[in-house]
């Protein structure tokens, strides 16, 4: 499946009177941005462990890129991370409704940076990542 | 000037930004161990600045925490939690001049260590 399908989810539920669901959004806005970012990488290429630490592993390549809007895509998927795992783990906090729609609008807004990359930026992303040892 | 030039001029004078905002900004001992153990206390003092001068009509308070992961042994992030009563839209903005304003400030190999979250109050 296409992960930005998450998105919809995510949309549906951002607003949504109950907690449960407002937390589903935060994780489906995580996850597709994450899945995305994955995918488009390892469809060029890049190797992935299939481990928890591909989340930082990924982060990492992104932001050590050397193009700008890689890393700025790369900053909000690590600002993302622990905003997923409070909605996953954390009953404690609250998850309000600002949080998620934030959460659902920053997760949008890093995925068209990443899109409005260039093919060829995105080959010498490609290309970089590779190099890091 | 921009919220991000200002940040920028500011740092440059050197005026100390919690004192200039009159906000106190409560670092965790557990993250000033970390950060002062691995490198990282410039940037985030640079990034404390970056945030309390950015736009003063957006923070009500900030501190910094050291966070683990609960999927992922051993990582771990300082995190700026900044409370705000303003609307998700202001805070988007905040964001992303504030993500610029780092990607330019903090070497990127030590951008890694840091996250930025809202507590929407």
């Amino acid at each position: 499946m296409d992960a930005r399908e998450f998105f919809a989810v995510a949309e549906r539920y951002r607003s949504s009177q109950v907690e449960a669901e407002r937390r589903t959004s935060v994780g489906r806005s995580y996850y597709a941005l994450f899945n995305v970012l994955l995918g488009v990488l390892s469809g060029k290429g890049v190797i992935f462990r299939g481990t928890p630490d591909d989340h930082y592993t990924l982060i990492s390549y992104l932001t050590r890129a050397g193009n700008k809007a890689s890393a700025l895509t790369g900053s909000s998927l690590k600002d993302l991370r622990p905003e997923r795992n409070n909605a996953d783990y954390d009953m404690r906090v609250m998850i309000n409704a600002k949080t998620s729609e934030f959460v659902y609008q920053k997760a949008r807004r890093a995925m068209q940076q990443f899109e409005s990359i260039s093919p060829a930026d995105l080959d010498l992303i490609v290309e970089r990542v590779k190099a890091i040892p | 000037m921009t919220n991000e030039t200002l940040a920028l001029h500011s740092i440059e004078s050197e005026v100390p930004a919690d004192a200039a905002l009159g906000l106190a900004v409560e670092v965790s001992s557990d993250a000033e161990h970390f950060a002062k153990s691995r490198g990282l206390w410039e940037s985030l003092s640079v990034i404390r600045s970056l945030i309390l001068l950015g736009d003063p009509r957006i923070v009500a308070a900030v501190d910094v925490t050291l966070i683990s992961d609960a999927e992922v042994s051993d990582r771990f992030l300082i995190q700026f939690n900044i409370r705000t009563r303003r609307a998700v839209a202001d805070v988007l903005t905040f964001d992303r001049n504030l993500q610029a304003a780092i990607y330019e400030k903090i070497a990127v190999e030590l951008q890694s260590h840091f996250s930025v979250r809202f507590d929407f109050i």
